[in-house]
């Protein structure tokens, strides 16, 4: 950082140095926005979060706001009087119709208003799961003139049952903009209200890359709010001369990974909600992480937030500091235990960071990676442990490479030249060499030859394998770099002739 | 910058199972070109292991299972580095390598685990991502095991929504040396189609790495000492590559602008990875007509010191500025305007500027 910050106003400094000082206050209009200034040279001079009140010596300096992926950039030159810069809040990419954002129709906004009102499928009650998936066609292809095909962009989209068995299929339920007197435009899309028995849910989609899933947890008492943009799924080039490997042809599904989820009392959804917004931005932090957690926003989750989302993705913003807060993560906790009526896995799962917990038994997937990645992390001391057998331990070996949703591939497609490898496969190779590299270091051998006591006449040798062990430490990172929970570990250690020793 | 550092480059561009690439091999090739230059990184030819698709003739593959290179590839060079500390050992002068590793790789990538970045192998498919090396572990080992001062990694990996894998064993063992400092630079947040793009040299090549290499040649030494250092790099990356974006991916709000650049151990200045001529870039200022015979002034950005000056007389003028922001004024009517000089444009023509 470069040395002329301070925060210390020239008044109560008391050198003459920081009398020279300049007074540079920014305003950002998101409460999560990020704010640097920079100067000439590069150098770090100050940073905050939603405002910036700070004290420069003159010069010219950079102002970058950056909100989500979006950032803005002005120069500021300071000379001897206080300079103020005001960002307006900017707009950002979400899957969620909101006003002020980068990819949002009034038509979608109406539509998602008026069918989140509405009951499309009656499958239960006490709780609620709207499912909004659109299309967004980019400036540059509009004005290319290229006008895409219309596709259903709820298509492969299905409830599930935490089991998997199927609930609503979205995509032959859902209201759509093709129906007469609907929001129409450009870009097309489609809603659909499930009326559903509180629980734990899939939301799934099926793929020409195979079938997505990931948890939706609906609390008895609230709505919960999906939001889905497109993706590209399938290979985007042609290999003619060489054997088919490729997955099939572009074709655009609704986009799971970069999905948004929203938790509210009220069914209709709300497209100028400021809690919305600090959802969204909130999920797009942790996506993205980037610390986004203002003193502002802090105050509002010691203090009171509606949304339940909103303190689950802040739970986990607090961990990525260097040094978490823990105190404000267990009021966050105690929040969200306050304001949902059950067990969230979620929430559950950052209350494995706290201390005096008793230990969790998961049985169903959280709806965020990272709170997988708490849950595993805790049961490498035995702090929760995963069901056998659960839906939960049914996710092993299927969890994609995406944040912040956990989301599993369920049936990878099965071309020539990439058939689907069992995970039970993949893992224990994977273990086999982790021990191997670290027998090798230690100089064993995994099969020692040893001269049996009753040896045949001749002195014959025998091979056997000796009985071997890893220490806790070793399972913790292996549990750690296989992603997996304690008993899987221990089942691959078993497998491999392993015991595990106390130390 | 010493006969005790090494380096490990990987650029993989041909995937039979994946989509292929095109600037990871002239990438690597250009980054292990820096590496083994006298001065910058200045890593004798014999201590770089350069590991590239065309070492596999000839391209393409009959198929997957023919691809090279593959993880012992790579693995195998990390073993000549292990070898490198044993025979050290051996000679008593401790469990150590060298200096700094580089590691560069570039190339298809996924995040095995939340906290990794790894690299696919040519052998890679959709449902086989078990194929990789997890570049930051690597490093990570060679930094815990102390085989070096400095362990500097690159790593510049588009990335797709792959399922996920364990991450694959890595080093040799649970060694603890002593602790030195890491440099982490990750250009690996962007799908293919924003990755790589035609660079003014009419190539094809990954914007992290035209941003890498433009910073460490010059553009992110410290104006100053002329130094690149961990910082000043850093810095440079986090404000510039964006200017290696194509103008679409600039205003797609979808696009991630910049790269992740750690400096976990707080090396700061003190981590040197090149000392460097501080390059001046050209600019233009158009001035315009009611400046005539007026002073116009360039002003330095920290204390408004005059870094140039000239009487407009009707015509442009062309200066050579160092990297930096400056203020440019017409003395007497209040005209004046910031340029930023970041030396991403091509020189010439350079920076225009009508003030």
């Amino acid at each position: 950082m470069c040395a002329e910050a301070s925060r210390i106003p020239p008044a109560s400094a008391s050198s003459s140095e920081a009398a020279k000082k300049v007074q540079l206050t920014v305003t950002t209009g998101d409460t999560t926005s990020e704010i640097f200034v920079v100067d000439g040279d590069l150098r770090l001079c100050a940073r905050s979060i939603g405002k910036l009140d700070t004290w420069l010596t003159p010069g010219i300096y950079k102002v970058r706001v950056r909100t989500a992926l979006s950032a803005l950039e002005e120069f500021v030159v300071l000379r001897d009087a206080p300079v103020s810069k005001s960002f307006q809040a900017i707009p950002f990419s979400t899957p969620v119709p909101l006003v002020n954002t980068a990819k949002t129709h009034e038509y979608h906004q109406r539509a998602a208003v008026e069918h989140s009102a509405k009951t499309h499928v009656v499958a239960g009650q006490g709780s609620s799961i709207f499912v909004f998936a659109r299309d967004w066609t980019p400036n540059w292809e509009v004005n290319a003139g290229k006008a895409r095909p219309w596709l259903h962009p709820a298509k492969g989209l299905e409830l599930k049952s935490i089991d998997g068995a199927p609930v609503a299929n979205i995509q032959e339920s859902s209201a759509t903009s093709q129906e007469p007197g609907a929001n129409q435009g450009p870009d097309p899309w489609a809603a659909c209200t499930i009326a559903v028995n509180p629980g734990a849910y899939q939301l799934s989609v099926d793929t020409p890359e195979g079938e997505f899933a990931q948890t939706v947890i609906a609390p008895s008492g609230w709505h919960v709010h999906i939001f889905l943009l497109q993706h590209f799924y399938g290979a985007d080039e042609k290999k003619p001369n060489l054997p088919s490997t490729s997955v099939g042809a572009v074709e655009t599904r609704p986009d799971l990974a970069s999905a948004a989820v929203m938790l509210s009392q009220t069914q209709q959804f709300t497209p100028d909600g400021d809690e919305a917004r600090l959802v969204e931005l909130a999920r797009l932090g942790l996506k993205e992480q980037r610390k986004v957690l203002s003193s502002e926003l802090r105050q509002m989750l010691t203090a009171k937030f509606n949304d339940p989302m909103l303190g689950i993705l802040a739970g986990h913003l607090i961990l990525m500091d260097t040094s978490p807060d823990l105190g404000l993560l267990e009021t966050v906790v105690n929040n969200l235990r306050g304001l949902l009526p059950t067990v969230h896995p979620d929430v559950e799962a950052l209350s494995l960071r706290l201390s005096n917990n008793v230990p969790l038994e998961v049985s169903v997937p959280p709806m965020l990676r990272r709170s997988w990645a708490l849950i595993l992390d805790a049961t490498a001391d035995q702090r929760a442990m995963v069901a056998r057998g659960s839906a939960a331990a049914k996710i092993i070996g299927h969890v994609c490479a995406v944040d912040p949703w956990l989301v599993c591939v369920q049936s990878p497609p099965e071309v020539a030249g990439d058939e689907y490898e069992a995970p039970e496969k993949i893992y224990q190779q994977a273990l086999d060499e982790h021990l191997e590299s670290v027998e090798a270091a230690a100089g064993q051998g995994a099969q020692q030859f040893v001269e049996p006591e009753s040896a045949p006449t001749g002195g014959e040798r025998m091979m056997t394998i000796e009985p071997r062990s890893v220490n806790e430490q070793k399972v913790k990172q292996l549990i750690h770099a296989l992603g997996v929970p304690r008993y899987y570990v221990e089942d691959l250690l078993k497998n491999s002739g392993f015991d595990v020793t106390e130390k | 910058m010493s006969d005790q550092d090494c380096a490990i480059v990987v650029g993989v561009w041909l995937y039979p199972g994946l989509t292929d690439l095109s600037g990871p091999e002239s990438d690597a090739v250009a980054f292990a070109n820096w590496v083994r230059r006298p001065g910058p990184g200045d890593v004798p030819p014999d201590r770089v292991r350069l590991i590239l698709t065309s070492d596999f003739a000839p391209p393409p593959f009959p198929g997957v299972d023919q691809a090279n290179p593959t993880r012992d590839k790579v693995e195998q060079a990390f073993d000549w580095i292990d070898q490198l500390a044993r025979d050290n050992e051996n000679k008593g002068k401790g469990l150590r390598a060298g200096e700094r590793l580089y590691i560069y790789f570039a190339g298809h990538g996924f995040a095995p685990v939340l906290d990794e970045s790894a690299l696919l192998m040519a052998n890679a498919t959709r449902n086989r991502v078990r194929y990789h090396v997890a570049g930051k572990a690597w490093a990570n080992w060679f930094y815990k095991a102390g085989y070096f001062d400095e362990v500097v990694l690159f790593m510049d990996c588009c990335r797709e929504n792959y399922p996920g894998s364990p991450v694959n064993a890595v080093g040799f063992g649970d060694i603890t040396g002593n602790l030195g400092k890491r440099f982490f630079g990750f250009g690996t947040k962007w799908r293919k189609t924003s990755w790589e793009r035609p660079m003014p040299d009419g190539k094809v090549h990954g914007v992290f790495t035209t941003a890498l290499l433009t910073g460490l040649t010059g553009a992110g030494a410290d104006p100053t000492t002329g130094l690149v250092t961990a910082n000043s790099l850093r810095n440079y990356l986090i404000n510039c590559m964006k200017n290696f974006l194509s103008d679409d991916d600039l205003k797609n709000p979808d696009i991630e602008k910049e790269p992740d650049v750690n400096d976990p151990d707080n090396a700061g200045d003190g981590l040197i990875l090149a000392k460097v001529a501080v390059p001046n870039y050209t600019v233009k200022i158009q001035l315009p007509a009611a400046a005539a015979g007026k002073t116009v002034r360039v002003l330095s950005s920290n204390n408004f010191q005059q870094v140039a000056s000239t009487t407009a007389n009707g015509s442009d003028w062309t200066i050579k500025l160092k990297p930096g922001t400056y203020l440019v004024q017409v003395a007497g009517n209040g005209q004046e305007k910031v340029i930023d000089v970041r030396g991403s444009e091509p020189d010439p023509p350079g920076i225009s500027v009508v003030l």
